[in-house]
């Protein structure tokens, strides 16, 4: 199985992140129990440590919980965290960015909508 | 977290040349750990010393706790060679059997599983073996003994990637349901990367670097852009390797970046990326050698 | 399976090809001298007449009546006797063992002490299956070979049997230690400079032994006292003592062997 992660970024945020993914596109629904550890290491053949990691960053925001000697389950109203915390960065690291680019590119904040507008008008179709 | 190899300022010379130099580390209970440097960086002579094969020049080195005197082999310990030493007219039946009597916690059920698992024939004689199965008849060994330090010298040479990641697989498979200390040395870093937890990395004798993977994975940095705009950037950082083109240049850093330092970067139109750690591995040695 | 199965198991792989080329040399010279002593008819008598004859021809040939041939009261021919040749394996084990077995059993994790310990078993074995080999053949060397073919054994050479059966046994086995030992000694420790001292001297003795005169009497002594001795127990002493300086030895040697 290649590594379907990106060498160059911690691992430990790339899985939280995928499970994240799982969570919003309803691999998991609430109260589901996640993939294990070692299964994790086994068919992503990665440090099982790593994962932990991974997970613990998840636990803590209370996203996936432990239940004793059973597993990590996913918990009530993750999917909504996600979505929250996704949104604030979908602000900070796109929204930004793009009236970033935009001005440099001498473009107004209304062409930029004008633009969405097409594309989202063009999809429609 | 108990220490289940020590090395304190171990030396070792062949002649005129320095094979390990004033050499320390340490490993602790239960890890997976990666020993990485180019051929010839002195990590056989070291892992020799590690298991009584030669004997350091100076220093001190422990293994679970107990100081190894000149001539002692450690006990609780597994030590898959490069090169391996078993009878060539030997089948690599009668080798796994021979290796179990050296393996208090050696699993014979798990052995002839790994048998399919790494597709061997157990009646072949070990002088018929490929360069690849010969690996394999090593690590095979090296994961059915279950010792409490596991040591791998360059376990997957000779082997295609299928096999490679096989073994890695089997290994981190093998370690989640038995956990233990395992040492990996090699020069191939392909697959190593997300395998081991801290790596140590090796060049000329000495180690260059010690760090967890996903420590290095946060802190290596690629930075390029203006060259005057670089240079101010990287003052007071660690700079790896530096290039220039023209005006223009990159920098491998290391070390974590604040979030002031991100939005420095952005404002003087730097871009910052990460460094694929194996690129990063490559710099680092590279500098290390020109540093003589 | 325990260490010192796989150690027996490891010697044995190792010797295996030296000791099937030494059993194949040694059953193809027995089988050789069988049938060239069977053509041969094996008559002394017939031989000395032939010799007699073949001189007459050539006085006649070359006109030369001076002309004569030694011959030997006992015409046939002489071979050592075929347990005795398995004796080559002493060397051959003392050689090998050490250079071959050290490494792969340090690499399967054995310590050095018990690797040693374990060599020592092996020679000892060795010694004692040896000196039984030919002391169970001696009586049918005796017996049986000889009635067809004249033949050599170590036994009748240094005057074991004078010990009896068990005697000649036990001076065969400390004997066969020793030589092992010796050997053992020498191809334990190629690598330190100690070592080519004792080979340097060892050389240098054989020739400097023989060709003094005052010495070559101690040299002599020596040996008969090892191989010739008339007191089984000093004989034993003597072969043991040393063997134990060759293997203390061979063990500071191996205690700081390195892979």
């Amino acid at each position: 199985m290649p590594i379907p992660f990106d060498e160059s970024r911690p691992i430990f945020q790339q899985i939280a992140e995928r499970i994240e993914d799982d969570i919003l596109n309803g691999t998991y629904a609430e109260e589901d129990q996640i993939i294990s550890t070692t299964q994790f290491s086994r068919i992503f053949q990665i440090n099982p440590a790593t994962i932990v990691k991974g997970f613990g960053l998840l636990v803590n925001e209370d996203i996936i919980y432990k239940k004793r000697g059973l597993g990590m389950y996913v918990a009530v109203g993750a999917k909504e965290k996600i979505m929250a915390k996704r949104r604030e960065r979908f602000y900070s690291d796109l929204v930004v960015k793009l009236l970033e680019e935009a001005e440099k590119l001498g473009m107004t904040t209304e062409d930029v909508i004008e633009m969405i507008k097409r594309e989202k008008g063009e999809q429609r179709k | 977290m108990s220490s289940v190899l020590q090395v304190k300022h171990a030396n070792k010379s062949y002649g005129r040349t320095d094979a390990v130099d004033s050499l320390s580390l340490e490993l602790e209970e239960l890890k997976i750990y990666g020993l990485l440097g180019r051929n010839g960086a002195g990590k056989t002579t070291l892992l020799n010393m590690v298991t009584g094969g030669v004997f350091p020049d100076g220093g001190e080195i422990a293994v679970h706790g107990t100081l190894l005197k000149k001539g002692d082999v450690p006990a609780q310990i597994c030590y898959i060679r490069e090169k391996n030493f078993y009878p060539g007219n030997a089948r690599v039946r009668d080798v796994l059997q021979m290796a179990a009597a050296f393996h208090p916690d050696w699993d014979a059920k798990f052995a002839s599983k790994l048998l399919g698992t790494f597709k061997l024939n157990p009646r072949k004689k070990m002088r018929q073996l490929s360069r690849g199965m010969e690996s394999m008849v090593g690590n095979l060994i090296g994961l059915a003994s279950r010792s409490p330090l596991t040591i791998f010298d360059e376990p997957v040479l000779g082997l295609d990637v299928l096999m490679r990641e096989r073994f890695y697989r089997t290994l981190l498979e093998d370690y989640a349901e038995h956990p233990r200390t395992v040492l990996l040395s090699t020069h191939l870093i392909d697959e190593i990367a997300t395998v081991v937890e801290k790596v140590f990395i090796m060049e000329s004798g000495s180690i260059l670097m010690e760090e967890e993977v996903e420590q290095i994975r946060e802190r290596a940095h690629l930075v390029s852009g203006l060259g005057a705009a670089l240079d101010t950037f990287v003052q007071g950082k660690r700079v790896i390797h530096g290039e220039r083109y023209g005006n223009a240049g990159m920098a491998i850093v290391y070390g974590k970046l604040t979030k002031e330092d991100h939005k420095a970067a952005e404002s003087q139109g730097l871009a910052v990326e990460g460094v694929p750690l194996q690129k990063f591995f490559a710099y680092l040695i590279e500098e290390g050698q020109t540093d003589e | 399976m325990n260490k010192m199965k796989v150690q027996l198991q490891v010697s044995w792989l190792r010797m295996k090809l030296a000791i099937w080329i030494l059993v194949a040399a040694i059953a193809v010279s027995v089988i050789a001298n069988f049938t060239i002593n069977m053509a041969l008819g094996n008559d002394p008598q017939q031989d000395a007449q032939d010799v007699a004859a073949a001189v007459g021809e050539l006085r006649e040939l070359t006109g030369n009546n001076d002309l004569s041939i030694e011959v030997p009261s006992e015409m046939e021919n002489v071979n050592v006797s075929s347990a005795n040749m398995l004796l080559v394996l002493l060397p051959l084990l003392a050689i090998i063992l050490p250079l071959k077995t050290f490494r792969p059993m340090m690499n399967f994790g054995d310590s050095r002490r018990r690797y040693f310990a374990g060599l020592l078993g092996v020679y000892a074995v060795s010694a004692v299956l040896l000196a039984l080999v030919n002391s169970l053949w001696w009586p049918f060397e005796q017996n049986v070979i000889r009635t067809h073919s004249q033949t050599y054994n170590l036994i009748e050479v240094f005057g074991w049997e004078q010990f009896g059966f068990i005697g000649a046994f036990v001076y065969q086995t400390v004997f066969y230690f020793f030589v092992l030992a010796l050997f053992n000694l020498l191809f334990s420790g190629l690598k330190s400079p100690i070592s080519w001292v004792i080979w340097t001297v060892l050389i240098a003795a054989i020739p400097i032994g023989t060709s003094i005169a005052s010495l070559r009497v101690h040299v002599a002594d020596f040996f008969l006292a090892l191989l010739f001795n008339d007191s089984l127990v000093s004989a034993i002493g003597l072969n043991l003592g040393l063997s134990l300086v060759f293997v203390a030895g061979a063990w500071l040697f191996t205690r700081r062997r390195t892979f």
